[in-house]
């Protein structure tokens, strides 16, 4: 491993490393990058088998993040460049990643505005 | 246009930011013009492509709602056609339903030539399989040597998606007769049996698409590129209304413009809220 | 001493097709089958000596491992290789499944591994036709008269679709040959397979 990869094994919790050796004794021929890309499904299954058939929470934060960016790399792209609408999209960005709901968030970029 | 009130998710997110930011009259109009155009020009476009068999139909209802919509057919061959959907206020839904290959080698000549002229211009392509495919081989085969080439050389690797859709029906290939491995219809979630069997297969699958350089290798897929999912039980279309939303440059545009709940009983709720 | 003359029959087919019970079914092997796992990982050949063509000793039945797994340029296409160059009779083992085009492939990449010298015979055996699973979608309707052992005019329909359809797509890919519609569990024209193998090319039908 390069001093990159040993990072990533390093930041590892103790029992994907575990399955991290694992891994490499059952594929030898596969390589680093190979054997993370399957450390991270082990955790995508595990979430898909225990998650019930919920509805999609419209409040996922995630997927809200992913529409916040969307839209701001296209107004980007096009030459809408307005700081203030930006500000506001970046803060909102932040505040959802860390588990707000839009709502919420909503109220408090105000809160921040204001100040 | 202007003055409907607009119901896109994004419009009412816009609509609030412009509130509390302050932002001047001529500025929301650059912006909501600029946005409409992006939403409203052309229809989101999507691909479809899949074996006879595999879901292709329940999977377009489960996740764009798409028995709530008439289409109006905009054009086709006999082997592809596309249909429009008008979902609400000029936005449209365009999809591609595409044949999969495999099936007789003077087809897939002729099919080649369709995903080569359809693909480069769709905002997502969905490439559908069976999780208890016996085929998955072939399947793989055909997404390194066509698929995935096709979408590299126009650049919108970025816009695919591998759906494997069927999780539910793992446990009855295994064994037909055996009641715990079918999957818990009442509760919507596999028994403690199926889940083992279910995360078997997931296993195999990942390690078949490491094996063939379709994810973990320069130029393959991404991680949230392939969803496991159910059509028939709405069971995790959470990952794939993820995935679509980072499709490309404008997969946000789908989850933007109908929002996150199911198409048809999308409500106002939360963001009225004042 | 002369090597044994055998008549060499392959059976070919995607995996899960059932070419190893078609050969039990034939000639009363016990070659190991699960219903419900593709498990033919070997390459297997049996001599039997009954039911022999004219002019020969024996007849091989050779099974390879299943197409549709396997790339071409996997261990198992030296099997496929081998068992094409000394065939007198190619079996394809094929189902109401339309995934065809592996099967046109390895038709098309053995082709020039057959024995120009022999006129080697060809034949399609349409298996499972008692299924309800078209296409992975099960169909609402009975298959089989028990009483009688033979498919219900529905599944008959279903049968001369699925034969059309194979002469569509496999009529100029290799040789020419006849469909034989089986279904080895139930022993449903076994005997039909077995005489189309076993009959000289020369001798009328």
């Amino acid at each position: 491993m390069n001093y990159e990869e040993q990072k990533q094994y390093d930041n590892l919790s103790e029992c994907d490393k575990s399955y991290y050796k694992k891994i490499k004794l059952d594929h030898p021929n596969w390589n680093h990058r190979q054997i993370m890309v399957k450390v991270a499904f082990n955790h995508k299954e595990d979430d898909i088998i225990e998650r019930a058939g919920n509805d999609i929470d419209p409040e996922d934060s995630e997927i809200l993040n992913e529409i916040f960016q969307g839209v701001k790399n296209f107004l980007k792209r096009v030459g809408v460049i307005m700081q203030n609408v930006f500000n506001a999209l970046d803060k909102l960005i932040d505040l959802v990643k860390k588990g707000k709901a839009i709502y919420n968030a909503l109220s408090e970029i105000w809160d921040w505005l204001t100040d | 246009m202007e003055n409907k009130e607009r119901r896109f998710l994004i419009d009412r997110i816009f609509d609030k930011i412009f509130q509390l930011g302050n932002v001047s009259k001529e500025d929301q109009e650059t912006v909501n013009h600029t946005l409409n155009k992006e939403l409203l020009e052309k229809p989101f476009r999507v691909a479809v492509i899949g074996q006879a068999g595999v879901g292709k139909s329940t999977t377009l209802n489960a996740v764009f709602g798409l028995e709530n919509y008439t289409s109006n057919l905009a054009e086709g061959t006999k082997e592809v056609v596309e249909k429009i959907y008008p979902i609400r206020d000029g936005f449209n839904l365009s999809i591609y339903d595409m044949p999969g290959l495999n099936n007789d080698i003077a087809k897939d000549i002729e099919y080649e030539k369709l995903y080569r002229q359809i693909l480069p211009w769709c905002d997502v392509i969905v490439y559908v399989v069976n999780a208890h495919s016996r085929d998955f081989g072939e399947d793989c085969r055909i997404l390194k040597e066509i698929v995935l080439p096709i979408c590299n050389e126009n650049k919108v690797r970025e816009n695919l998606i591998l759906a494997v859709n069927k999780i539910d029906t793992i446990g009855e290939s295994i064994n037909p007769y055996d009641p715990e491995l079918k999957w818990d219809a009442f509760k919507n979630e596999p028994t403690e049996k199926l889940k083992i069997a279910i995360k078997k297969k997931l296993s195999d699958i990942i390690d078949k698409l490491i094996d063939e350089n379709l994810i973990g290798a320069n130029e393959s897929l991404e991680k949230h590129q392939v969803v496991f999912y159910s059509a028939v039980f709405n069971y995790n279309l959470r990952d794939f209304i993820l995935a679509i939303t980072k499709a490309g440059k404008r997969g946000w545009i789908w989850p933007a413009t109908v929002g996150l709940e199911r198409v048809g009983q999308w409500s106002d709720a939360k963001l009225s809220k004042d | 001493m002369k090597p044994i003359d055998t008549y060499n029959v392959c059976f070919l087919g995607r995996t899960g097709n059932g070419k190893t019970s078609l050969i039990n079914a034939l000639w009363g092997t016990v070659f190991k089958t699960d219903p419900l796992v593709a498990c033919t990982k070997e390459m297997y050949s049996v001599t039997v000596m009954d039911d022999v063509p004219n002019g020969k000793e024996g007849l091989t039945a050779y099974d390879v491992p299943g197409i549709g797994e396997f790339s071409s340029d996997s261990k198992y296409e030296r099997f496929y290789q081998h068992v094409a160059s000394v065939a007198d009779c190619i079996v394809l083992v094929t189902t109401f499944d339309r995934t065809d085009a592996p099967a046109q492939r390895l038709l098309m990449r053995l082709k020039p591994f057959i024995d120009k010298g022999k006129d080697v015979k060809f034949i399609i055996a349409l298996n499972h036709i008692d299924s309800t699973i078209i296409t992975d979608i099960k169909k609402e309707y009975e298959p089989w008269d028990s009483e009688t052992n033979e498919p219900t005019e529905k599944c008959t329909q279903n049968i001369a679709e699925r034969i059309s359809i194979i002469h569509e797509r496999f009529d100029k890919i290799f040789l020419p040959f006849e469909v034989v519609p089986v279904c080895a569990m139930r022993h449903y024209g076994i005997d039909k397979l077995k005489t189309l193998i076993t009959i000289d090319n020369h001798d009328g039908k």
